[in-house]
């Protein structure tokens, strides 16, 4: 379809067509009372006994609007920068005439198509738009929007055209009408050749930063000045949702839909309103009709009564603007939520330490470790209110409680014969204990907590998280720091065996539903991880993983739990995700427990978290589509909120449309979790190659379904232009540590990468995955300061991720996210050197980066801090990185993490990315993959 | 007891129940039914009735199989990905219960009527 767009040469002369499809079904206009006739200037009957009476600028049929806003013309319903290419309202009540099945659109009617007349409030009174017109607008729907999509970017557009957004294609005029041939002559078309590229040659990963595609939607669909829904919130792969399952099959694209409910401020608003059918809440996509007195839920369609008090505040008792609500204006809101959502009073944020002081955990240093992150971490909370509540146990074959009383010394009590199945808590209060009241003392017995064991092998961690779970009557969290083990009888994990030991799971359960998060970090490996990292994943929380604590690791371990602990997270959460009729969540991925068929249960929802869901197509859907995303949480101010989020996503029938507005980064984010969830359950290289089958697959459809070689073999791999760095992706994600084909991989590690890859947003899992290479001998000028205009820290241009690109003079920084290579070579300038460590010596090994900011003459030193902080910003703080220094005749171990990490070029598990790309196109054109 | 699983499991898609009591409530009786019916299944062998023998021996053989593998419980944090083969699974055993019992009622009755003839023939009913 998109090849018929064609500039059209008399475009500065003609306006606009009515480009726009009609509103979708979910529209209030659906049923205007009488057929349209022309110049129709009497109000409905819906609008008779409105009480509020069309200001006498509306136009009949219009939608209710307050009146501040009708002066503005005749698209209250729309931003006023896209007036110029509304449908005038009058049109807007015919949209839909009783409709007329099987009528055929006569083609002498497409003229009509493109009346002139269009913009100027006299014209649009004259204006008639038959039913005719009308069926073929409805028609034109898929094609338009492929024209949208395959438009070149606004900028193109001539200036002739004011106020002209980003939906209009310029000589869409001529492309209507030939669409309208061509349709009826049923001919193929296929995607324009600026659509689609040749894969080739090295990917260029300047792609990775830039701007999520904008989800393009019909003018109209949102209210007055939304701004839409932050993608950091929530981000669906498809830009443009196949209408059909069929559809959606045929592409084999993955429709999924990313949701960090915590990743952006959000708005308060005021009182809660929701449909009465599908309890979705008021967001800016409703639609008002009635003259105002309904809105139209747009996930299920049902009429519900507007609110008194959205329109009259009783208590100030005055008139209030309805269009000035939070949940008009923003996709994303949160509300404070009355006393209907709580079943009890919101719980206080508390912690149990579970640490580990057997004579492994001491002798590696993870009992210390735990210490120092425990303290710094209380530091850190800023408990403002005065609510938080921590406890202390420490575990090796018995399990030590602390009876802690302010201003009196604490006191150890060690029980021996402790059990899983039923805890028993050596005295009945003062386990648990308010800290604002006894920080000094819970301070005091975190410092000695490496001394508190009496250096016993073996850790029952069982019966521990047992009692912590008892001690902790109203929820609230467990940081479990497990160095050995786990010891017991029910709970005991054999490190060599294979199966998981399904205790754990079990737990995970019954602390779900006990608002229990349980957060384990793990100080060596062969530990079990496999089993005990189930209580995390089933409880909302996290996994950290150490291999070993030595020199400047203690450090970062001691940052990344304490930010794990102190960090805000939201308590007791549930997350529901809804979607218009027709869609449906097949399955979640991330960290949860999954209640309901689509509620999932977080004991603790970190902002860092991000939940997947995949979604299927029950039936065909309508011109646009929504998700509502709704977390029902408690603060750490033990304030009870809910965070609305709302995406509107516009559906097609037409392939090319719906190749064109892929999303390949959350595709592959979304690709990444299914492996990893695969992983769990099956074979690490089942995953792998379910995953590169799914590639394949892609791009075999794309061939098949938009390009002229459809079964031809073709000579090179030909990609839409939002795909081509999924090649890339998915060989980075190949060679992610969770999937990583080596047998090297430890057992612990995978589980705690595996931990990771469900759990992170898209953005930061492609940190992890694509890591950033910058070359510090030539940075520019501005590069590591401040930007002036916005204060953030300006990144250097990424380099490609080869070993072609590393030069023997250069100096070169991999920053992958929670890991950083700095690849020193051969002749590079000593002075350089010098300036950024402090020494000229380079020795391979991890190093912490010096901060020599406050001497003179460490300038490179400055900017590679600022550029770590700002990405380590960017991701969150959730990773505190070390460097790993590499010169380039380093140690064998250093060079074998640095080509793990240079995605492009050729490993033992995986080819390189010219390899790869060979590999596809010869599979895709033997059609076997 | 399959039927009850049956219900159940509707319920739970239709979130009327949450998976956590599910799990615990099913699987209190997951050992029994299947101790029951090995039970059931040696008696019959013992019997010598061959032909039941035959037609309950893939189910053991099933149920053997999972205990083996230790599959036969619940899941709750993974009872949503597998609703609907455990839904499968059970509407086949609902309806596999349902004939044999009927298959063993039209066997006892002929048993029945055929000793009272055996009965008449040789004339003690008399």
């Amino acid at each position: 379809m998109a090849s018929q767009v064609r500039p059209a040469p008399n475009l500065a002369q003609s306006p606009q067509p009515r480009q726009m499809p009609p509103q979708p079904p979910v529209a209030g206009q659906q049923f205007p009372p009488h057929p349209p006739q022309p110049g129709m200037q009497v109000p409905p009957p819906q609008m008779q006994g409105s009480p509020y009476p069309p200001q006498p600028g509306q136009q009949p049929g219009q939608q209710y609007l307050p009146q501040q806003y009708s002066t503005q013309q005749q698209g209250q319903q729309y931003p006023p920068q896209q007036l110029g290419q509304q449908y005038p309202p009058q049109q807007q009540g015919q949209q839909y005439p009783p409709q007329q099945q099987g009528q055929q659109y006569p083609p002498q009617q497409q003229g009509q198509q493109s009346l002139p007349q269009q913009f100027s409030p006299q014209a649009q009174e004259q204006h008639d738009q038959g039913d005719h017109a009308h069926h073929a607008r409805r028609r034109l729907y898929p094609q338009q929007m492929a024209a949208a999509y395959s438009a070149p970017p606004p900028a193109a557009v001539p200036s002739a055209q004011p106020g002209q957004g980003g939906y209009i294609v310029p000589g869409a005029t001529d492309g209507i009408t030939q669409q309208m041939g061509n349709m009826s002559l049923g001919q193929e078309t296929y995607m324009q050749p600026e659509q689609t590229e040749v894969l080739s040659g090295r990917p260029d990963l300047t792609d990775l930063d830039t701007a999520v595609p904008e989800v393009r939607l019909p003018p109209g669909t949102a209210c007055v000045g939304a701004s839409a829904c932050d993608e950091r919130v929530q981000r669906v792969t498809l830009g443009a949702i196949p209408r059909t399952d069929r559809l959606l099959r045929k592409t084999r694209l993955p429709l999924g839909l990313m949701i960090t409910p915590m990743a952006s401020e959000a708005p308060e608003a005021r009182d809660i309103v929701r449909c009465r059918r599908c309890r979705s809440y008021l967001n800016p996509y409703v639609t008002f009709v009635d003259g105002g007195r309904r809105w139209l839920c747009n996930l299920c369609g049902l009429r519900n009564d507007v609110l008194l008090s959205m329109d009259y505040d009783k208590e100030a008792n005055m008139q209030i603007d309805r269009w000035q609500r939070a949940d008009l204006r923003s996709a994303v809101v949160e509300y404070v939520a009355p006393v209907e959502y709580m079943v009890r009073p919101p719980m206080a944020p508390s912690v149990v330490f579970v640490v580990d002081v057997s004579h492994a955990a001491v002798q590696s240093g993870a009992a210390a470790a735990a210490s120092r992150a425990a303290r710094d971490a209380l530091q850190q909370m800023g408990d403002a209110d005065g609510r938080a509540q921590v406890g202390v146990i420490a575990v090796d074959s018995s399990l030590h409680f602390f009876c802690i009383r302010a201003g009196a010394e604490s006191q150890q009590l060690v029980v021996g014969d402790c059990d899983e199945t039923e805890a028993w808590l050596p005295a009945p209060n003062d386990l648990l204990v308010n800290l604002r009241e006894c920080y000094a003392e819970v301070d005091t017995v975190l410092e000695n907590l490496p001394t508190s064991g009496r250096g016993g092998v073996g850790c029952v961690l069982g019966a521990a998280i047992r009692a912590a779970q008892k001690m902790l009557t109203t929820g609230g969290r467990i940081v479990t720091v497990v160095a050995s083990p786990p010891t017991g009888t029910a709970a005991r994990v054999d490190p060599a065996a294979t199966e998981l030991n399904s205790w754990y799971k079990t737990m995970a359960a019954d602390f779900a539903r006990a608002q229990i998060a349980v957060d384990t970090v793990f100080v060596g490996s062969h530990l079990g991880e496999a089993s005990v990292a189930c209580l995390a994943r089933y409880t909302g929380g996290s996994v950290l993983q150490y291999s070993e604590l030595v020199g400047p690791e203690t450090g970062r371990a001691v940052a990344e739990i304490a930010h794990m602990v102190s960090v805000p997270v939201s308590m007791e959460s549930v997350l529901r995700v809804r979607a218009s009729r027709g869609l449906r969540v097949s399955s979640y991925y991330g960290s949860f427990f999954l209640r309901s068929m689509d509620l999932l249960a977080l004991p603790a929802a970190p902002p860092a978290h991000s939940f997947a869901a995949e979604i299927a197509i029950d039936e065909p859907l309508p011109p646009v589509v929504f998700f509502q995303s709704a977390l029902l949480h408690t603060t750490a101010q033990g304030e009870r909120r809910i965070r609305v989020a709302t995406l509107a996503v516009p559906t097609t029938d037409s392939p090319h449309t719906v190749f064109s507005a892929i999303d390949s980064r959350a595709v592959a984010t979304l690709l990444a979790k299914k492996a990893a969830d695969r992983v769990l359950t099956a074979r690490v290289a089942d995953a792998r190659e379910a995953l590169m089958h799914k590639t394949l697959e892609i791009f075999g459809a794309f061939k098949t379904e938009c390009t002229k070689a459809a079964s031809g073999a073709a000579t090179q791999l030909q990609s839409p232009r939002s795909l081509r760095m999924l090649p890339l992706l998915t060989l980075a994600t190949l060679r992610h540590p969770a999937l990583r084909a080596s047998s090297t991989e430890r057992p612990g590690e995978r589980t705690a990468d595996i931990a990771h890859v469900l759990s992170l947003p898209p953005e930061l899992l492609l940190a992890t995955l694509v890591p950033r290479m910058f070359s510090l001998h030539d940075l520019p000028p501005e590069a590591g300061l401040p930007d002036p205009a916005t204060g953030q820290v300006v990144l250097p241009p990424r380099r490609g991720l080869s070993a072609e690109e590393l030069s023997p003079r250069g100096m070169f920084l991999i920053h992958g996210g929670s890991d950083v290579i700095l690849w020193v070579g051969r002749d590079a300038d000593r002075a350089l050197v010098h300036s950024l460590l402090g020494t000229t010596e380079v020795r391979s090994g991890i190093i912490a980066l010096p901060d020599l900011s406050q001497e003179s003459g460490f300038e490179l030193n400055k900017r590679v801090n600022n550029i770590m902080r700002q990405i380590s910003a960017m991701c969150y703080q959730v990773w505190a990185p070390l460097i790993m220094v590499c010169p380039e005749d380093g140690a064998p171990h250093v060079r074998v993490k640095l080509a793990q990490r240079l995605v492009e070029d050729m490993d033992p598990g995986a080819p390189s990315y010219t390899q790869l790309l060979a590999q596809m196109r010869d599979k895709i054109n033997r059609g076997n993959f | 007891m399959s039927s009850l699983v049956v219900i159940m499991l509707t319920d739970l898609e239709c979130d009327y129940i949450n998976p956590i009591d599910l799990a615990n409530t099913l699987n209190t009786y997951v050992m029994p039914e299947m101790a029951a019916h090995l039970v059931m299944f040696v008696v019959f062998l013992l019997m010598g009735e061959w032909f039941t023998v035959v037609i309950n021996l893939p189910l053991v053989a099933w149920n053997i199989n999972k205990v083996v593998n230790n599959r036969q419980f619940y899941d709750a944090t993974e009872v949503f990905r597998t609703l609907s083969k455990h839904k499968q699974e059970n509407f086949f055993k609902v309806a596999f219960y349902l004939l044999c019992f009927f298959y063993y009622l039209y066997s006892m009755i002929m048993t029945l009527v055929n000793e009272s003839t055996d009965d008449i023939r040789s004339g003690s009913a008399y």
